[in-house]
């Protein structure tokens, strides 16, 4: 079956941003692929095993969409190192480039250093299908004779051209290609005058006016002066409420569930040691982290949809301007965007900054949006200080806090701005392209697997400290009755209470203060930790998420107070809205900036200024009488 | 193609006395009262000369303005079926001859 020469070669997919590479890398896996994606764009090349049903018997690599060969952001020279390095599947050997058919005349140039470098190349021509509805005939053996080899047609929507790019592809030879010395200006100039050439021969008399024009009308409303800015946040407004209301009905449905589950559990053997710690530890933590799964899903599918319109691009052009006035840029937007869902991929999308200023301080903001990981935190701790309030002030709460996190993001970038030394020229130059309907059902799988990997990696950790907080709480005196006793004289209670003094300012115990600590290994741990700390007496008729928060209500300090009061709760809230408690954003931090010294100066001044505002409130608070 | 001795017109000259274009409302203004220009070169830091050619920008080509990005921010100009926004100081970079 592997027996024919193209049999499991590296074949690399190449193109500027925007051209439909990533479409056509999913019709030709399948969608079965492993990355490090973050929603928007490709930022580490995926490498993927070719669909059966295809028979190419290949790897495909999706890379980076690049204008050129002489890479000009970080984003770019993983594409030029991808070509040349050595991967697991070996070298790449053929390269499948891809230019938008409705725009040769910009994206050929590509085309053509890839093919002076020498590598076996078949050309796809994407948006046929725009193509053949506008009747537009191209010159298809124009391009043929000028880059000597295949070109193909394809159809995203329907995924037209395939075979024929598979067959094209495994008749091409091997050679051995080189890398391109850099062009000097002439010669630059002489290939876009040879490139302009052959793009009008390849148009002939066809008019591309009709493609664009249904965008044109749409960019007048989404791009006008006053309407573009008001659809900028109604369509932010409804993407972030989306991530409640919509979500909702999904929440309580697993909320239920794990309810159940427990219920089963204890249901099994009402006193044993084993039933209480599935119950009580691993089933209600892996339950109070599961529930918020719709709402990163919805996230995820939100921001793909945004992106796969083509609406990411003007949100990023209205942005640019008061974005600049912070250091930051219009390019800056999507991976803040992103630092919403996650700071890991967000930190991953500046590559396509190409200033290194503008890319330092917006990797240094990110970590302060408010990431998925937040929101249990957040849900939680504003359901308990909301528990008695109509439900739609919650969400304003919740609104607020997003908001804030934007705040507080525009004053650090302003503050780094004035700081650091200018240097280069920053650049924005963006592309915007044609709107487009989304494939929904890419986004659907792409969303669905991003939340699962959530879960996945965050499943772990929850088990690992599940397993910790319910041993440290529950022994050595497990056979006690009184449970605030069991509590006490437990483990986690005898460290808890010698690092107390630390949380004491904050308003809190040692038993916030131990949910505060596992925060550092993922900040949804703090909720998984709550569950087991508080819930202990959950073997009434509500629902978990209900059992917890009358607990926590009803919880008190050494002294006889309440310990969740409006000036602990904010203070909790503050604390997390600055503190960077996620390890995988701290390594992350370190490898994208290539320096240990701006993610340990991230680490410790957002955890110090968290503690001393989280402090400063809660103090605050009391001395107002609202303690 | 920098042409030192005559810097000439720039593209943000060319387009900043405008009105905002069709952007300026939903109906917008036909296409025969938008701007057009051909480029004439490049003159600027040789790492925004040389990404604008790469995005597809050359001598002769036919570049049409259609409006401002607000806040004063980006310029937007359609070349062939594409719109571009650019900054000012990215647009001051293109030499031109207004149509």
């Amino acid at each position: 079956m592997y027996s024919d020469q193209s049999a499991l070669d590296l074949v690399a997919l190449v193109g500027a941003p925007n051209v439909g590479k990533t479409t056509l890398y999913n019709w030709l896996t399948n969608s079965k692929f492993k990355t490090v994606n973050y929603p928007g764009a490709t930022v580490e090349y995926a490498v993927g095993r070719s669909a059966e049903r295809l028979e190419a018997n290949c790897y495909f690599m999706d890379t980076p969409g690049t204008y050129s060969l002489f890479p000009k952001s970080s984003d770019e020279e993983v594409t030029l190192r991808a070509l040349y390095d050595q991967h697991e599947q070996g070298q790449v050997k053929k390269i499948i480039c891809v230019v938008d058919g409705s725009q040769l005349d910009r994206h050929l140039l590509l085309a053509e250093q890839i093919y002076l470098s020498g590598f076996p190349m078949v050309l796809v021509v994407t948006m046929a299908d725009l193509l053949t509805k506008n009747n537009l005939k191209l010159n298809i053996e124009a391009l043929e004779q000028k880059f000597n080899g295949p070109v193909v047609l394809f159809d995203g929507v329907l995924g037209g051209g395939l075979k024929e790019l598979i067959q094209k592809m495994k008749e091409l030879e091997l050679t051995q290609p080189t890398k391109l010395p850099a062009w000097s200006h002439d010669q630059i100039q002489e290939k876009i005058e040879m490139i302009r050439e052959l793009s009008s021969r390849v148009y002939g008399d066809a008019d591309s006016k009709s493609v664009y024009k249904r965008t044109e009308q749409v960019d007048r409303w989404l791009l006008h002066q006053y309407f573009g800015l008001a659809f900028f946040f109604v369509i932010m407004s409804l993407l972030f409420s989306s991530i409640f209301w919509l979500a909702k009905p999904f929440m309580g449905m697993i909320d239920f569930s794990f309810t159940w589950l427990g219920n089963q559990a204890v249901a099994l053997a009402p006193n044993s040691l084993l039933t209480d710690f599935l119950a009580h530890g691993l089933i209600a933590s892996l339950g109070a982290v599961s529930v918020f799964a719709p709402q990163i899903f919805i996230l995820f599918f939100g921001i793909g949809i945004l992106e796969s319109t083509g609406y990411l691009a003007r949100a990023a052009t209205l942005i640019d301007k008061p974005f600049s006035k912070l250091g930051l840029s219009g390019r800056s937007f999507v991976p803040i965007l992103s630092g919403f869902a996650c700071a890991v991929p967000a930190m991953m999308a500046t590559r396509n900054i190409s200033s290194k200023r503008d890319r330092m301080i917006t990797n240094f903001i990110i970590p302060l949006m408010t990431c998925s990981a937040r929101l249990p935190v957040y849900a939680l701790l504003l359901s308990f200080a909301f528990k008695d309030a109509a439900a739609w002030k919650q969400g304003v709460a919740l609104a607020l806090l997003y908001l804030g996190s934007l705040f507080l993001g525009s004053l650090v970038a302003g503050i780094l701005n004035k700081i650091l030394a200018k240097s280069e020229m920053s650049l924005f130059m963006m592309e915007l392209p044609i709107y487009r309907i989304p494939r929904w059902k890419i986004l659907f799988h792409d969303s669905l697997s991003r939340t699962k990997t959530y879960l996945l990696r965050a499943g772990p950790v929850i088990f690992v400290f599940a397993v910790i907080i319910w041993a440290g709480t529950t022994f050595p005196n497990y056979s006690t009755e009184n449970k605030s006793e069991k509590m006490e004289s437990s483990y986690l209670g005898q460290v808890g209470r010698s690092i107390g003094p630390v949380f004491e300012p904050m308003g809190i115990d040692w038993r916030v203060g131990a949910g505060l600590l596992s925060a550092f290994a993922a900040r949804e741990v703090f909720v998984s930790s709550m569950a087991i700390v508080f819930n202990v007496s959950g073997e009434d008729e509500e629902s978990q998420a209900q059992g917890l928060l009358k607990s926590m209500k009803e919880a008190k300090l050494p002294n006889g107070q309440l310990l969740f009061t409006l000036a602990s709760v904010s203070g909790l809230i503050v604390f997390f809205m600055i503190a960077l408690q996620c390890m995988s954003t701290f390594s992350v931090a370190i490898k994208e900036n290539g320096s240990w010294k701006f993610a340990l100066i991230q680490l410790i001044s957002f955890n110090v200024i968290g503690y001393i505002l989280a402090v400063s409130v809660v103090q605050g608070f009391k001395s107002l009488g609202l303690g | 193609m920098t042409d030192e001795k005559n810097p000439g017109i720039t593209l943000f000259d060319f387009s900043k006395n405008g009105d905002s274009g069709p952007l300026s409302g939903p109906q917008g203004s036909s296409e025969s009262l938008q701007k057009s220009a051909l480029i004439l070169g490049f003159s600027g830091p040789r790492l925004v000369t040389d990404r604008l050619q790469e995005f597809g920008m050359h001598s002769g080509l036919m570049i049409r303005y259609v409006g401002r990005a607000p806040f004063q921010g980006p310029l937007l100009y359609r070349m062939g079926a594409t719109v571009v926004a650019l900054r000012e100081e990215e647009a001051q970079c293109i030499l031109i001859n207004p149509l």
